[in-house]
């Protein structure tokens, strides 16, 4: 492990070692001159002096240990300068081993550099607190749906009012809705905003002061008040250049000339990440509905309220209302959650398990530097006996150790901190986007003291562990035994443990990566029900003032119609795309769902609620999507015409069991019933993982949407992106005041509803792979230095008849036995905590022993292929030369 | 039975001293007076001698300082100093008293130093 060469190049001799070296080097030169002159070889000549000289080394330690006391006597003893000293001399005997010194650095700095850039990611999303004062009494109040097992669910408005009016346990609770909207700007094109209609009360409820300006007042917010807002830092700094007069402005909101009352503070982005501004919700409990669900509620919890009595509380509230409201309210109860916990239920998961992972890569690590240092104490025993032997207390010996781990630590610590930098980046380019959301990691203040804390601990271990090492010496036998050190096979049964320890951390992590791979595989081969291949949406909304859906003519809504059938037309004549159609929900997009009755049958309150897809009659050959039975959608179908629907496999299969779903009549949203036309193959919705739901397709054209975002979709017969822009001039043409945004090909979406998982398994595979590789060094370092020490052994065992087949035989049963050990505990470990991963898994039980095995059998042909280089070794021991070095 | 470590340190000790009584001396110089005194009866690896030198420094005993040689090479000479001088005289007259014990193994007589 020395490189001496490129050392003596980069640090001449006597910086080294100015002293003693010089002094040394002179009495060993002279000799050598002494006997060239009387007729010797000069090889010859210093071989025999330093042969009679004895360990050069050894000499020049106590030399120094010497002049390090003389220089104690004559200032104190544990001064500043003996600690510097110390780390003089400490970093001397580093660099005299550099190869010894790199190894270690590096494969610190990577367990550093990768722990602490996970903990990074895990620092922004789980640990680092809501930027608002006692966030942990804030908690969101949902509503579930106990026919269809959701438990995230928005309220009604008139829920709304009541939890005020009911509530013992919150303080105070505000309710938002979201939506986009557009801003026109002048010379630029619209800019697409994320709106939030908010009760005046947010600001108390979170607790917080405004930047600029004022919130708006519940005068405001009344039905028919003044059009006001407070824009968020972001929408302020990017869109208004960060007008300090932007109070009293007006922005043309959706064609609405909308007054700035004030900017909100800059680390605030709630409800939901970028979001642009708040507007009055402008709603009384005079104007609420209660049929209609469109408001989350965020609360205060009063000083010593729980989530948990808060959750009862609301429970009964809801229980409540289920009486009072039969119909509104049906099978809908509450779900109250911390708001710091929303969003971050998967990703919790996800990142602890990915958290774990590293610190067992860390770990892995800093058993090889163990062993190394195990190793190089080993061949410093003589070192050591000779401090001792000239005095050197306990405590300058222990001084020196530390000090070489001090050394060791502040620059792997460096090393990995640099590396963590980029290792942030790395992984905020991979993770998926619900994750990036929550704001972009990075090294600060709390990572930067989890990586202090990190190598802390690893210094007091590298200092300990020589320390202990020295302790345990037995000085006569040193000296007298001089350099055939036998200290390493005492220490042996330790280090063999430290690798088997090794190779079960690398066997867990294994286990979990071909568990996350197999998911992975599952999902990607789900058949999505659509074909993403080619097919490219884009996102718009339509301001209500120039398309306007009145409640009154619903569904004669005509300036929608007409925007669509243009949009369609302008779109279908862009060369390059062979369909298009717009949907209210593009496929792998949840929706929504409705209750529904079937004519002719009692209605059936456990039938739960079918998932609503509003659709352009194209959107089923621009999918993908295959009918099954009956006709399509069709333009023909309008306002006017019979009102018709489709449904799909999972509906028939569910409410039409005799397969006689063609011809009967479905309403939902009232009195209205539909025919059901035809029967399409299922679409996966609730993303990859979840069964497709019953659900029925709409057209739009009888069925307008409500404003909203809405997606067009395109299947292209060119490559989908290249036709971003001819698609963005389309919309333009039919309206040149509606931005488009949210673009993406399918196959993409496809990809983003498996990000998680790919996420998961690519970190966890790498972490695997560098676990696998740390742990291979560690058998082989251990193994190669059982030989090296054990060569006298293996010469006599040769001498007296052992073949080199035998030799070999016993390196690979010294191999094999850490290898199987290690290998069990890693098995039993893994089957312990591999429930942990359920959550994450798809199609893939925890315990399936095929992982297992595969894992198990991988670890073990690599481990084994590592003992194959210290058992050649072995073989190749020359006895003869062996015996006579002793 | 063997010579304990501190014994051959006392021992190494005084035969350095003794090298030094006439004049600072590198420590290449006080090896070869050394062998020469002994006749090679000292079994103890050449080294050992300064680990010897640079406790004796610490103890002030000797003085080491770097100065050139005949041949005009850097080397570092040793001076015995005043304290030395005393420890010498008093350790050569205990070994005296234990002549009989000492005098046969280290081969040590008045004559050698020349």
């Amino acid at each position: 492990m020395e490189w001496p060469d490129v050392w003596r190049t980069l640090f001449p001799k006597r910086m080294i070692d100015p002293d003693v070296h010089a002094e040394i080097d002179f009495h060993i030169e002279g000799r050598i001159q002494e006997l060239v002159r009387r007729g010797w070889t000069e090889p010859r000549a210093r071989a025999f002096v330093l042969e009679r000289f004895g360990d050069v080394n050894s000499v020049e330690v106590a030399c120094r240990a010497y002049d390090a006391q003389r220089v104690d006597g004559a200032t104190r003893r544990l001064t500043i300068g003996a600690w510097l000293r110390d780390v003089r001399l400490a970093a001397r005997s580093l660099m005299r081993s550099s190869g010894f010194t790199a190894v270690v650095v590096l494969t610190l700095a990577l367990g550093v550099g990768a722990s602490t850039a996970v903990f990074s990611v895990v620092e922004r999303v789980l640990l680092r607190p809501l930027p608002f004062p006692d966030a942990g009494e804030l908690a969101v109040v949902w509503q579930n749906d106990r026919a269809t097992g959701t438990v995230r669910e928005n309220a009604s408005t008139a829920d709304y009012w009541d939890y005020v009016e009911r509530s013992e346990l919150f303080e105070s609770l505000a309710m938002y809705g979201t939506g986009p909207n557009i801003l026109a700007r002048d010379g630029a094109a619209p800019l697409r905003l994320n709106t939030a209609v908010v009760t005046p009360n947010m600001q108390q409820v979170l607790g917080f002061d405004m930047q600029l300006g004022r919130m708006f007042t519940s005068g405001e917010s009344q039905p028919g008040g003044a059009y006001v807002a407070v824009l968020s830092d972001r929408l302020w700094r990017d869109a208004l250049g960060a007008d300090p007069d932007v109070v009293g402005q007006t922005l043309i909101i959706d064609d609405v000339t909308v007054t700035v009352l004030g900017v909100l503070p800059a680390q605030l982005d709630f409800p939901e990440p970028q979001t642009d501004l708040w507007a009055p919700i402008r709603e009384t409990p005079a104007s609420a509905v209660r049929s209609n669900h469109w408001v989350r509620v965020v609360g205060r919890l009063r000083d010593g309220a729980t989530v948990e009595a808060a959750q009862a509380e609301m429970a009964q509230v809801m229980a409540d209302l289920e009486v009072e409201f039969a119909s509104e309210n049906r099978n809908r109860g509450a779900f109250v959650e911390r708001l710091g916990d929303v969003g971050r239920g998967d990703l919790r998961l996800t990142l602890w398990v990915l958290f774990a992972a590293v610190l067992s890569v860390l770990a892995i690590a800093c058993v090889n530097v163990a062993n190394l240092l195990l190793a190089r104490g080993a061949s410093r025993h003589r070192e050591v006996a000779v401090l001792v032997a000239v005095g050197a207390g306990a405590r300058q010996i222990t001084r020196r150790f530390f000090a070489e781990g001090a050394i060791i630590t502040v620059l792997a610590a460096s090393a990995g901190i640099g590396l963590a930098t980029i290792g942030v980046r790395a992984l905020t380019a991979l993770a998926p986007a619900s994750l990036v959301a929550f704001g972009e990691p990075e090294v600060n203040a709390p990572v930067l003291a989890f990586a202090l804390a990190v190598s802390v601990f690893i210094c007091l271990g590298f200092g300990l562990l020589p320390t202990l090492q020295a302790a345990r010496l037995d000085l006569q036998r040193e000296l007298k035994e001089g350099r055939t050190t036998d200290g390493g096979s005492a220490r042996l049964p330790v280090r063999r443990l430290l690798v088997a320890g090794q190779l079960s951390l690398a066997v867990v992590l294994l286990v979990g990566s071909t568990l996350l791979i197999g998911t992975l595989r599952n999902l990607e081969s789900v058949d999505p029900g659509f074909r993403p291949e080619g097919a490219l949406r884009a996102n718009f909304a339509l301001p209500f003032t120039r398309y306007p859906a009145n409640d009154a003519t619903y569904p004669d809504w005509p300036e929608i119609h007409g925007f669509l059938r243009s949009l369609e037309a302008e779109v279908r004549a862009v060369p390059g795309v062979r369909s298009a159609a717009v949907t209210l929900n593009h496929p792998l997009d949840v929706g929504f769902t409705n209750s529904f009755r079937i004519e002719g049958r009692a209605y059936d309150p456990t039938q739960g609620e079918m998932a609503t897809r509003l659709i352009t009659p194209g959107y089923i050959e621009t999918s993908g999507l295959r009918l099954l039975e009956g006709r399509p959608l069709e333009e023909a179908d309008r306002v006017g015409t019979t009102q018709v629907m489709l449904l799909n496999r999972e509906a028939v299969a569910r409410f039409f069991p005799e397969g006689n779903a063609i011809g009967q009549r479905i309403a939902f949203w009232g009195p209205v019933y539909r025919e059901v036309v035809g029967v399409v193959e299922n679409e996966r919705i609730l993303g990859l993982r979840a069964d497709a739901p019953p659900a029925m397709y709409v057209t739009m054209y009888q069925s307008p949407p409500r404003g909203g975002e809405i997606t067009l979709m395109v299947r292209a017969d060119v490559a989908p992106l290249s036709l971003v822009g001819p698609v963005r001039e389309a919309v333009r043409r039919v309206d040149p005041g509606i931005p488009v945004f949210d673009v993406a090909t399918m196959e993409d979406t496809v990809a983003e509803a498996v990000s998680r998982e790919r996420f998961a398994s690519l970190v966890l595979t790498v972490f695997g792979g560098v676990a696998i590789l740390l742990a291979i060094l560690g058998v082989h370092g251990v193994l190669a230095y059982l030989v090296a020490q054990r060569g006298h052994e293996v010469g006599v065992r040769m001498a007296l008849g052992a073949t080199r087949g035998d030799v070999v035989r016993l390196v690979v049963a010294q191999g094999a036995s850490m290898t199987a050990l290690g290998i069990l505990a890693g098995l039993a470990g893994a089957v312990a905590v591999s429930g942990l991963l359920e959550g994450l898994l798809y199609g893939v039980s925890p315990t399936d022993m095929r992982f297992y095995l595969a894992a198990a059998s991988g670890l073990a042909v690599v481990a084994l292929a590592a003992t194959a280089i210290p058992a050649w070794r072995a073989a190749c021991v020359d006895p003869v030369a062996s015996l006579r070095a002793e | 039975m063997g010579v304990d470590s501190d014994t051959l340190y006392g021992t190494m000790n005084l035969l350095v001293l003794q090298a030094l009584r006439d004049g600072p001396l590198h420590g290449l110089a006080v090896s070869r007076r050394i062998a020469g005194g002994t006749k090679g009866a000292l079994q103890v690896e050449e080294g050992a001698l300064y680990p010897a030198l640079h406790r004796l420094e610490r103890d002030g005993l000797v003085e080491g300082e770097w100065g050139r040689t005949e041949e005009n090479r850097r080397a570092k000479f040793y001076r015995i100093t005043a304290k030395g001088r005393h420890q010498l005289e008093r350790e050569s007259a205990r070994w005296a008293r234990h002549a009989g014990a000492v005098a046969g193994l280290l081969n040590l007589s008045p004559g050698w130093k020349a």
